[in-house]
């Protein structure tokens, strides 16, 4: 008894202690279980469980709970009402994620009605993009690579994984909650909301950003786009509309400097404006 | 009869150094961070077109996919993006890169509420609007149809590592 009381706190001192919440840090759950003094000590029920959410029934979970937090954003800023873009969009995003790995994902795309300057991605496969982004957008490229950004944040479950860890810890002190689904889904998206609000690890947004590049480039379109998106957001810097935007991402001209860094030659040779470019003015 | 003569002279110098000055302005200084060749087309195997010092100030002709066209004194050619360093906000060269200014005007970007965290905060759930986007999803064959329609031909590019190397990844 002694032992479980002990260790519960440790776990999640260990846990909070980790510099950092993007997948690449997270604590391998296997090492995890084995450093475990006894496998009968709550502590492996917990580990356990979260391997289950890894699991078969993970990609459900996941889709659930990145629904509920979606519906806390559209509390505060609804879908558009404009069909015609808002179809347009799907076709432009669900192409895109063709090109990606995951094939367990119900993709679903919309533009927000909001003037803030912005795009998410929620788990389970549900990407929006701001009115106030897609109005400056100048051609379909530029749509593409916003949207492919975050579909690569989907594909890798970078908001996903950050969510299951601090559910993980919140779990631990409140068994409570932890036996009551209703009330761990609540806590699910109140953590998701939270993390929409805080960003995800710098390192998490270079890799969508290196990923978002390649899967444009993959479905035909400019490699070099989002670059283009970039150079708007630093001239929106200090606009209230960015805010969220700018408090949540590395600056516009870092992200320029590592997406140049890190293009590969097949990279560059895509950075030419693809046939459908101008196709985004017909959404209207 | 001397007067009116120096305030022409006068003028015109004002004039030219307004000129002078809005030309300065508008060729968006950057310094190099990195020094090596320039190179004479915006293409890694492009014969090279003179050196650059780090810490050399350029100005910026216009920006091609990661390259970037600069001018310093006699010296006139390409660098890969991520060798300069942006000493202004940056957003001249959005406007110097060609075919890839402006906005798509398809919807307003201004007007209505915002969404910034104190808004997230204080949100109800819409659930209703989330079971909407069920009706504007589309199949990854009508997604399929469309880019074909659109002309895109797809690539095979692997993904890429964090450093400059350029190295696949699997």
């Amino acid at each position: 008894m002694k032992k479980r009381k002990l260790f519960v706190p440790l776990l999640m001192a260990h846990l909070i202690a980790v510099p950092s919440l993007a997948h690449a840090q997270l604590p391998d759950l296997d090492s995890l279980g084995k450093s475990a003094p006894g496998k009968d000590n709550g502590l492996g029920n917990i580990l356990g469980q979260l391997k289950d959410l890894t699991g078969g029934q993970s990609a459900k979970d996941e889709a659930r709970s990145g629904e509920a937090i979606a519906a806390r954003v559209f509390g505060a800023a609804a879908p558009l009402r404009n069909s015609a873009v808002q179809s347009y969009v799907n076709l432009v995003g669900r192409n895109l994620a063709r090109q990606v790995e995951r094939k367990d994902v119900q993709w679903r795309f919309a533009i927000l009605d909001t003037p803030s300057v912005n795009a998410m991605a929620f788990p389970g496969g549900i990407v929006v993009v701001t009115r106030g982004l897609y109005a400056r957008l100048a051609n379909e490229d530029e749509l593409a690579a916003v949207l492919a950004h975050e579909i690569a944040h989907v594909n890798r479950r970078h908001q996903w994984k950050v969510i299951q860890q601090q559910k993980l810890v919140a779990l631990a002190g409140d068994a409570v909650t932890r036996g009551d689904p209703g009330r761990s889904a609540i806590l699910v998206a109140d953590l998701g909301t939270k993390l929409i609000a805080r960003g995800l690890d710098k390192s998490a947004e270079f890799e969508a950003d290196r990923d978002g590049m390649v899967i444009a480039a993959r479905a035909g379109y400019d490699s070099s786009a989002l670059i283009s998106v970039m150079e708007k957001l630093k001239a929106l810097s200090g606009d209230a509309d960015t805010a969220l935007l700018f408090s949540t991402h590395p600056s516009p001209q870092d992200r320029i400097a590592a997406l140049t860094a890190a293009a590969s030659a097949e990279v560059e040779a895509a950075a030419v404006p693809s046939a459908a470019a101008a196709r985004i003015r017909a959404a209207h | 009869m001397r007067l009116p003569g120096f305030k022409s002279v006068q003028a015109v110098v004002i004039i030219s150094s307004t000129l002078l000055c809005a030309g300065v302005a508008m060729a968006s200084p950057a310094h190099v961070r990195v020094a090596g060749s320039l190179q004479s087309q915006p293409a890694p195997k492009a014969a090279a077109a003179g050196a650059v010092k780090a810490g050399a100030a350029v100005d910026i002709v216009e920006r091609k996919g990661f390259w970037v066209h600069v001018r310093s004194g006699a010296l006139n050619g390409w660098l890969k993006l991520d060798r300069l360093s942006f000493d202004s906000g940056g957003s001249e060269i959005a406007a110097l890169a060609s075919g890839r200014t402006g906005s798509n005007n398809v919807v307003s970007a201004s007007g209505g509420r915002g969404l910034d965290a104190s808004d997230l905060a204080s949100a109800q759930p819409d659930i209703a609007s989330v079971s909407a986007l069920a009706r504007v999803a589309v199949s990854e064959v009508a997604a399929e149809k469309f880019a074909k329609s659109g002309g895109l031909k797809t690539r095979r590019i692997g993904y890429l590592q964090a450093s400059g190397s350029g190295k696949r990844r699997p």
